[in-house]
C-alpha cells in the first residue's frame, strides 16, 4: 500500500489549480475599415459591424462592452485585495470523498494567516469525476514583503482497495509592490497654524484614479482642505486619473482647536493621511499613513503676530496695525519694545517704550503706526522686543508681514 | 439578401453619424476615376517639397531626366512570402480529417475572386492571392504605382493586420513611408491620369499605416526614448493625418478646394466634399481616442470625446450625445474613476429617456439596442465595484429580454460572455464553462480571440481533459469551415 511519503504529485486523483485574479478588462476591439469604393468593397466593414467586440452603432471606438479575462499577470500593491480562484479538480475516475480545502498566507512579518478554514468556508465535499471544488479567495494585503499562498487539499481515496487519507499540497509565492511614493512637507505659521504639501507620486506600472485622499486629523486640530476651487471643482481637472510615476500635491491647512487643551510637547501628532485608489477596471486599493508629526522646533517663548494690516496702503499717509505678544513660557516677562529703522518705511512713536509685565500664559495687543516712503511691496521688519527680567531678546524676526504701497492718483482739484 | 447585406441595410437605417454612413461611390473601376466622388476623395496636400517636384514634373513633360527626385520614390516589397503561410490547422487536426477552406483555386484570379476569399474570411489565400497579383506589377519593367497596385498593396496589408501577421504588416509598409513621395500622386501620370489631381492611397490605407505601430512591441526599456515608443509613434502619425484633414476642411470653408488651390467647386460637391472630410476626421479621432486606451493615456481619450461633444463639426442629436456620454464612461471605468463614469453613464440613460420611442429618423431598434447598452454599462460599474453578484443578476436578467431576437444575436452573445466572466469572479467555473459553450453555435465567437481567450482561460482551471476541450474547439472551427485566425491560435496556447 502507498504511504502518503512515497505518493508523487502526479499520482494524486485531484489536481489543484490557482489562477491569479485581477479586475476583468473591456476587450479592445480590433477595427480596420475602408471605404466602399475601395477594392474590399464594403467587406471590411461588414465585418467590424459583426465583431462582436464592437459596440453596435458605435464601432470605430472603443473600448467595448465585452468583458474579457485578465491575459497577462498584474503585479499586486500594497493596499489592494489580493484575489485567486483556487479549483480543485477529480481528474480520476473514482469517486473522492471528504474533500477539504485549507488556504494560508504567509510573510515573514505577520506569519500564517488562514483564509480558507477548512469545514467553516467550505464544508467537507465528495467530488464525483470531473467534479470541482471552487474557491475564490479574497484578501486585503497590508505587508510589503514575499508572500507565500499555501493550500492543502486533504481527502481521501481507496487505493489497493484500501480507504487512504491524502494530503495534496501546492504553494505559490508573490511580491507586493509599494503604490504610492508620498513625500510631505510641513510649514508652520506664526498663528499656529501649520500646513501640510503631501506630494503623492504614482509608481504602480499603469495609471490610477485617487478616489479620496483624505486628512484625519487629530483632535487638536481644525482641517481645511485646499484641493478644491471656490466652485467645488477638484485644482486636478475633471478626469481623474494620475498617469504612471506622475506627481500630485494635496495641501492641507490646520488650525489648532481651541477647545482641546493645548499640550505642551515640542512634537505633536497632526493626524494620518488617508489613501483609496482605483486602477484598471476599478480595481481597489487603500492606504493610511503612519501619524505625520509636526516637525520638531523649539517654540518661542514670545510668540508675536500681526493683525488689521492693510493690504493696500498710500505713500506718505501713516497707517496702523496691531501687534499681538502671547507668553508662551511658564514665567512671567518684563517686556519693552524697539524699533529699528526700515529702508523705504518710518516709525511713528517711541524705540524701547516699556509695557509692563506679561503674565504666563497671557496676551497683550499693541497698535503700531508705520508711514510708507517707498512704492511696491514692503515688507515690515525691525521689530525687537526685550524681557528686562531675563536680560535676553526675545523678539528679533524679520520679515512679519508685507503691505502693497500705492501713489494716490491726483484728485482734480 | 445575404447577411452582410442586411446588415448594412441595417445600419443606412441608423442616426448616429459614424463612419459606415460614408458617401458611398459604387465605382471600383480604379482606371476610370474622373468623377467628382472619385477627386474630393483622393484630394490630399503634399508636402511643399513634394509640391515642388509636382509642378516640376508637369512643366518638364518634354524632358524626362528628373534627377533630383529620382531618389524619392516608394518602391514596395512583400515582406511575407506565400511560403512561409503555414497552415496552424494542420498541425493538429489530420490531413483527411480537415475540411477544405475557399482557395485560390477556386476563384478567379482578379478583384472578383479576392472579394470573395475576403468574403468567405479564407484570408491565408486572399493574402496569397494579392501576392500574384502584385507579381504582374513589379514584373512590368516600369516600377510605376497606378490605382489599383495601390489598392491592392492596401488590401493586402489590411489582410495581414486581420490575420494577425502585425510584424509583417508592420515591414510591408515601412518602405510607403508618410506616403508622400511625388510618384504616389496623380499628377505624376499626366499621360496616363490625364488632367486628374490627387493622391492615389486611399484614405484608409493612411490611416492603417498610421495605426500600425501601436501594436509593435516597445523596444527594450533600456534603449529606448520616448520617440522609439510605438504608442506615441501612433499619436504622432494619427495627429498629422488629423493636421491635413483639418487643413482640408478649412480649405474648403474658405471657398478654396480641397487642397487649397483656386479650383471651382459648385455648391453641392462642396457640401458633399465637407461631408466626407469631416467623416474622415471623426474617424481619425476615433483611431487617436483607441490608441489612446491602448497606451492607457485615459486623459486624452476623454479630452478628445469630451470636445467632440462640446465643440461638434455638427449640430449632435440626443442619440449622438448618448453614445459618446457611454463611450467616456467606459473609458473611466476603465481608468478606475468609477464615479464619473457613473454620470455619465446617467447623463447617457437621461439623454435616450427624452427620446420618443417612434421616430421617422430613428430605426426602433437603434433605441431598443442603445437602452441595452445602457443596462449592460450598469452591469460594467458593478464589476468595477467588485459587486459581481450585483452585475452577474444584471446580465441574467438582460439575456432573457434579448432572448431569440435574432436582430440583437451580437448583443446576446455579448451579456452570455459577460453573465459568464461573472459568474467565474463567484467561484462557479462550471457554470460559466457552459454558458460559453452554449456560444460556440456562433461563427462570430469562434473567430473572436477574445472569445477563445476567455473560453481557454476557464479550461486552464478546469484542468479535467484540458487539451481534449482545446482541440475539440479547434475541430469546431474546422467544421464551420472558419478560417482559424492565429491570434486565436495565440490565445488558446497549444
Amino acid at each position: 500500500m502507498a504511504t502518503i511519503t512515497d505518493f508523487k504529485k502526479s499520482d494524486h486523483l485531484l489536481t489543484l489549480k490557482v489562477l491569479k485574479l485581477t479586475q476583468p478588462q473591456l476587450a479592445p476591439p480590433f477595427i480596420v475599415t475602408c471605404d466602399s469604393k475601395d477594392l474590399p468593397g464594403k467587406l471590411f466593414n461588414t465585418h467590424v459591424k459583426e465583431n462582436i467586440t464592437t459596440v453596435m452603432d458605435n464601432e470605430t471606438v472603443g473600448p467595448s462592452q465585452f468583458m474579457l479575462l485578465p491575459q497577462s499577470i498584474r503585479n499586486i500593491y500594497l493596499g489592494e485585495t489580493f484575489s485567486c480562484y483556487i479549483c480543485v479538480n477529480n481528474k480520476s475516475q473514482q469517486v473522492v470523498q471528504s474533500v477539504t480545502l485549507k488556504v494560508e498566507l504567509q510573510t515573514t512579518r505577520l506569519g500564517k494567516m488562514t483564509l480558507c478554514v477548512p469545514g467553516k468556508d467550505i464544508q467537507p465535499k465528495t467530488l464525483e469525476p470531473k467534479d470541482t471544488l471552487d474557491f475564490v479567495v479574497q484578501h486585503e494585503v497590508k505587508d510589503i514583503d514575499t508572500h507565500s499562498l499555501i493550500c492543502e487539499v486533504n481527502y481521501v481515496a481507496i487505493i489497493n482497495g484500501v480507504s487512504t487519507p491524502l494530503t495534496l499540497q501546492d504553494y505559490f509565492v508573490f511580491n507586493v509592490l509599494k503604490p504610492l511614493d508620498l513625500k510631505t512637507k510641513f510649514y508652520t505659521a506664526e498663528s499656529d497654524e501649520v500646513y501640510i504639501e503631501a506630494q503623492v507620486q504614482n509608481i504602480t506600472s499603469g495609471p490610477v484614479s485617487l478616489e479620496n485622499v483624505s486628512l484625519e486629523a487629530s483632535p487638536e486640530f481644525k482641517v481645511t482642505v485646499l484641493n478644491s476651487t471656490d466652485d467645488g471643482e477638484s485644482v486636478f481637472g475633471r478626469i481623474n486619473s494620475l498617469p504612471q510615476n506622475a506627481s500630485r500635491q494635496y495641501l492641507y491647512s490646520l488650525a489648532p482647536n481651541p477647545v482641546q487643551p493645548k499640550t505642551n510637547t515640542a512634537s505633536t501628532s497632526l493626524g494620518n493621511l488617508n489613501f483609496v485608489w482605483r486602477s484598471e477596471m476599478g480595481e481597489k486599493g487603500r492606504l493610511r499613513t503612519s501619524e505625520l508629526h509636526k516637525p520638531v522646533t523649539d517654540l518661542p517663548d514670545l510668540r508675536l503676530s500681526v493683525q488689521e494690516l492693510p493690504n493696500l496702503v498710500y505713500i506718505d499717509e501713516p497707517f496702523q496695525f496691531k501687534i499681538k505678544l502671547t507668553n508662551a513660557s511658564l514665567k512671567p516677562m518684563e517686556l519693552s519694545l524697539y524699533l529699528e529703522n526700515l529702508s523705504d518705511m518710518s516709525w511713528i512713536g517711541v524705540s524701547g517704550r516699556k509695557f509692563g509685565t506679561l503674565e504666563s500664559k497671557s496676551e497683550i495687543i499693541l497698535p503700531l503706526s508705520l508711514v510708507p516712503l517707498g512704492t511696491g511691496l514692503q515688507t515690515i521688519s525691525g521689530i525687537r522686543i526685550k524681557d528686562s527680567l531675563t536680560k535676553k531678546n526675545v523678539f528679533e524676526n524679520d520679515n512679519l508681514a508685507q503691505v502693497y504701497v500705492l501713489q494716490r492718483q491726483p484728485t482734480a482739484a | 439578401m445575404n447577411e452582410s447585406e442586411i446588415l448594412s441595410e441595417y445600419f443606412k437605417q441608423s442616426n448616429t453619424h459614424n463612419f459606415f454612413d460614408q458617401i458611398s461611390c459604387e465605382s471600383n473601376n480604379f482606371e476610370s476615376t474622373n468623377n467628382e466622388a472619385s477627386r474630393r476623395s483622393c484630394a490630399w496636400i503634399p508636402s511643399e517639397q513634394t509640391r515642388k517636384a509636382l509642378i516640376q514634373q508637369v512643366t518638364n513633360l518634354n524632358s524626362p531626366t528628373h534627377s533630383v527626385e529620382e531618389l524619392r520614390l516608394t518602391k514596395p516589397k512583400i515582406y511575407l512570402q506565400t511560403s512561409a503561410l503555414e497552415d496552424y490547422l494542420a498541425k493538429y487536426i489530420k490531413e483527411e480529417d480537415r475540411i477544405p477552406l475557399m482557395s485560390i483555386k477556386h476563384v478567379t484570379l482578379d478583384d472578383r475572386g479576392l472579394r470573395e476569399l475576403i468574403q468567405a474570411e479564407s484570408y491565408h489565400a486572399a493574402i496569397e492571392l494579392t501576392e500574384k497579383m502584385l507579381s504582374v506589377y513589379s514584373n512590368s519593367t516600369s516600377s510605376k504605382h497606378t490605382l489599383h497596385s495601390v489598392q491592392l498593396w492596401f488590401t493586402r496589408i489590411a489582410l495581414l493586420v486581420k490575420a494577425n501577421f502585425l510584424n509583417e504588416a508592420y515591414e510591408e509598409c515601412k518602405p510607403w513611408g508618410n506616403f508622400d513621395t511625388p510618384d504616389l500622386y496623380l499628377q505624376y501620370y499626366p499621360t496616363l491620369y490625364e488632367g486628374q489631381i490627387g493622391s492615389m492611397v486611399p484614405f484608409s490605407f493612411r490611416l492603417l499605416a498610421a495605426e500600425l505601430p501601436q501594436y509593435m512591441k516597445a523596444p527594450s526599456t533600456s534603449t529606448s526614448s520616448p520617440d522609439q515608443d510605438p504608442a506615441m509613434l501612433t499619436l504622432d502619425r494619427l495627429f498629422s493625418l488629423l493636421g491635413v484633414i483639418k487643413k482640408i476642411i478649412a480649405n474648403l470653408e474658405a471657398n478654396l478646394s480641397e487642397d487649397g488651390s483656386m479650383i471651382e467647386l459648385s455648391e453641392q460637391d462642396r457640401i458633399d466634399s465637407l461631408a466626407l472630410w469631416i467623416e474622415r476626421e471623426t474617424r481619425v479621432k476615433h483611431s487617436i481616442i483607441n490608441c489612446a486606451i491602448n497606451c492607457k493615456n485615459y486623459s486624452l481619450a476623454c479630452q478628445l470625446l469630451n470636445q467632440m461633444m462640446e465643440q461638434p463639426r455638427q449640430a449632435l442629436s440626443n442619440i449622438d450625445r448618448a453614445v459618446i456620454n457611454s463611450s467616456l464612461g467606459r473609458i473611466l471605468l476603465q481608468a478606475g474613476d468609477i464615479q464619473n463614469a457613473k454620470s455619465h453613464f446617467a447623463t447617457a440613460k437621461s439623454l435616450l429617456e427624452t427620446l420618443p420611442t417612434s421616430s421617422p429618423n430613428t430605426h426602433p431598434d437603434t433605441l431598443i439596442n442603445l437602452k441595452l447598452q445602457a443596462q449592460i454599462n450598469e452591469g460594467l460599474v458593478a464589476v468595477a465595484e467588485n459587486n459581481y453578484q450585483a452585475a452577474y443578476d444584471i446580465f441574467t436578467g438582460l439575456r432573457k429580454s434579448v432572448h431569440n431576437v435574432t436582430s440583437l444575436e451580437k448583443i446576446h452573445i455579448l451579456i452570455v460572455n459577460n453573465q459568464a466572466i461573472c459568474a467565474f469572479y463567484l467561484g462557479r467555473l462550471k457554470e460559466s464553462i457552459e454558458l460559453l459553450e452554449s456560444l460556440l453555435q456562433y461563427k462570430q465567437c469562434l473567430m473572436s480571440k477574445n472569445f477563445i481567450a476567455n473560453l481557454r482561460t476557464m479550461y486552464e482551471l478546469y484542468h479535467v481533459n484540458l487539451n481534449e476541450n482545446k482541440l475539440n474547439l479547434m475541430r469546431l472551427v474546422n467544421e464551420n469551415k472558419i478560417y482559424f485566425n492565429p491570434s486565436c491560435l495565440a490565445s488558446l496556447k497549444l
